[in-house]
């Protein structure tokens, strides 16, 4: 995904000049944590609202950050939480060439898109096995899903220790039982649901 | 007079039928009759006729292009884009003849039971076809095709001005109705069921409470997997007492999905028979101290329909009747003799289910303390409110 399909487009702004108290009741007012600070030449800087907290006079440019990180609507998603994680910031400003601020990527849009990419808001029952780390695994996965006309509604792979990854699915079915069993009997280490404690 | 409870049914519901080897399979509700009127809780007269329901009715929830999809499908032109688009022709909720039709039946029965209710004829109403509560608005899932209760509460909304409380205590999350009056504050959702963790449809967390004006009007009590009778019938006493007295609704419409049982094949929960007669008594409790009587209940999932559903739903229907006293009496011998041996397991001979059941839960102690945290949660916005 890129990062024009996840960020925030309707952004809210404000110029250096202004003062710090107006940007306090703007973030309050619109429920947002970050300002992108612009004038003519663009991107200024970003003001937070630990940056203005206990404020009461000044003009935004005397509290913001300058030098902010910025990324571009085409990169992609998980290289902006990269980003975001590495230099410990919650807000991506996002600008075309001219460094013009078009829109504003925040942890929340991140979030978001963890559920989007999981499916854990959509009707599913989450399986999920570990395999060894070998070309062809995920086809063996996929293909005894087709076996057992099941969807997949969303599908990742994690690396795991010793040669492993692990595969976790969301599938479209209230029964995913005999699906599971399937991966078992191909030599599918099932981590989730997890084993009963009983047989049933 | 008014009587006190009606049982509807038409056999024309017993069409909705996906396949020979589905899960949901609609013989539950002729076993469950048979078993009824073999033990003296149900005569042919106390029956009363479901109706279907019409397209319009449909669109007090559906959308108009899902309900031509269905019927088109019913028609036998199935294209593949249905599949994905309206989830109808998928392994959960495939195309069978007469889908339309038969899922019409299912929403006409719970229409009729609210119409018995709120048209003082009768104080309770139960339709056993319905409680499909996995449809959304433009989707069908998990094995639901028409959301019976979502139209019916529609329903009540316009045609008696009611604000409903739906209590939801199937194994799996009544995400359908719940998404569907997340921001409605006239409606409220409550539903008990098994982990998300676990069992489809993944949703119901405790933090679901609701949205905008809708926001304290949902509430959602996950169990962890194993959980027992009295861990669940702790939680489903105190919640629902606290939801109907801060909701204070006008008529409570209960889903009783029988799949929580220990031997159902599709859910790891662990109840019993108690659970499914604790359950109605809560909610006839509740019913008669704060709606005037007014209870309409469905039925819902439930995949062992030799065992388990038509003695939870038979004991569902002595609740509503106040024939209880039935259930110490064996089950019927012709009963038995009638099903036996079609029955691949044997058939249980009491209402009440013994002892040692299932194995002990080792890990009880920590499912139990899990629950009392969910409940906690669960209420923390209550009392927040009084």
């Amino acid at each position: 995904m890129k990062i024009e399909e996840v960020m925030q487009k309707n952004v809210i702004t404000i110029t250096t000049d202004e003062s710090v108290t107006v940007a306090a009741a703007k973030m309050k007012k619109h429920d947002v944590r970050h300002l992108p600070v612009v004038d003519v030449d663009g991107i200024e800087g970003v003001l937070s609202n630990r940056d203005v907290r206990g404020a009461e006079s000044g003009s935004v440019s005397d509290y913001m950050t300058r030098n902010v990180h910025t990324c571009l609507p085409g990169d992609f998603v998980e290289d902006a939480a990269h980003q975001m994680l590495e230099n410990k910031i919650h807000c991506l400003p996002v600008v075309d060439p001219y460094e013009n601020v078009i829109g504003i990527l925040t942890d929340t849009d991140l979030l978001r898109t963890l559920v989007r990419l999981t499916g854990s808001d959509r009707p599913s029952s989450r399986v999920e096995v570990e395999v060894d780390d070998k070309s062809g695994k995920l086809a063996e996965v996929t293909t005894i899903a087709k076996e057992h006309a099941q969807n997949i509604r969303s599908i990742f792979v994690i690396p795991a220790e010793d040669g492993r990854m692990r595969i976790v699915m969301r599938l479209q079915t209230m029964n995913p039982g005999r699906f599971a069993q399937a991966l078992k009997e191909n030599g599918c280490e099932l981590i989730w649901p997890e084993e009963p404690e009983m047989t049933l | 007079m008014k009587h006190e409870a009606a049982f509807v049914f038409s056999e024309e519901q017993l069409g909705y039928k996906f396949h020979d080897d589905h899960p949901f399979n609609q013989r539950r509700l002729t076993m469950t009759n048979d078993l009824l009127m073999k033990a003296g809780a149900l005569n042919e007269a106390d029956i009363v006729p479901a109706r279907t329901a019409t397209v319009d009715e449909l669109l007090l929830f559906h959308d108009e292009d899902f309900v031509s999809a269905v019927m088109s499908a019913t028609d036998g032109q199935h294209k593949s884009s249905f599949t994905t688009k309206y989830g109808i022709g998928t392994e959960d909720t495939p195309v069978f003849p007469m889908m339309h039709d038969a899922a019409s039946w299912l929403v006409g029965g719970t229409l009729q039971a609210a119409d018995l209710v709120f048209e003082n004829k009768y104080e309770h109403a139960l339709n056993l076809g319905g409680g499909l509560h996995h449809g959304f608005r433009g989707k069908a899932s998990g094995f639901c095709i028409y959301n019976d209760s979502s139209i019916a509460i529609e329903y009540m909304k316009k045609k008696y001005q009611a604000r409903v409380l739906y209590i939801d205590t199937d194994a799996h999350h009544g995400d359908g109705v719940q998404w569907a009056f997340y921001d409605d504050p006239n409606v409220c959702t409550l539903s008990f069921h098994e982990s998300g963790r676990f069992l489809f449809p993944g949703t119901g967390h405790v933090s679901e409470r609701g949205h905008g004006d809708g926001y304290g009007t949902a509430y959602n009590v996950p169990f962890e997997a194993f959980s027992e009778d009295d861990t669940m019938l702790e939680a489903c006493e105190k919640v629902m007492r606290r939801v109907v007295e801060t909701f204070k609704p006008d008529v409570i419409l209960t889903q009783n999905g029988a799949d929580a049982h220990y031997f159902d094949p599709l859910t790891h929960l662990c109840g019993t028979l108690q659970f499914f007669h604790e359950v109605p008594r809560i909610a006839h409790d509740l019913a008669h101290e704060f709606c005037d009587g007014r209870w309409v209940a469905v039925g819902g999932g439930g995949y062992d329909i030799w065992r388990v559903v038509p003695r939870a739903w038979g004991s569902l229907w002595m609740e509503m009747s106040g024939q209880t006293a039935l259930r110490d009496e064996p089950i019927p011998d012709e009963w038995l003799a009638r099903w036996q041996e079609e029955s691949p397991v044997k058939l249980p001979q009491s209402w009440h289910d013994p002892k040692g059941l299932y194995p002990e839960i080792p890990r009880r102690k920590e499912i139990n303390q899990k629950n009392a945290r969910t409940v906690k949660q669960a209420l923390k916005f209550l009392s927040k409110q009084t």
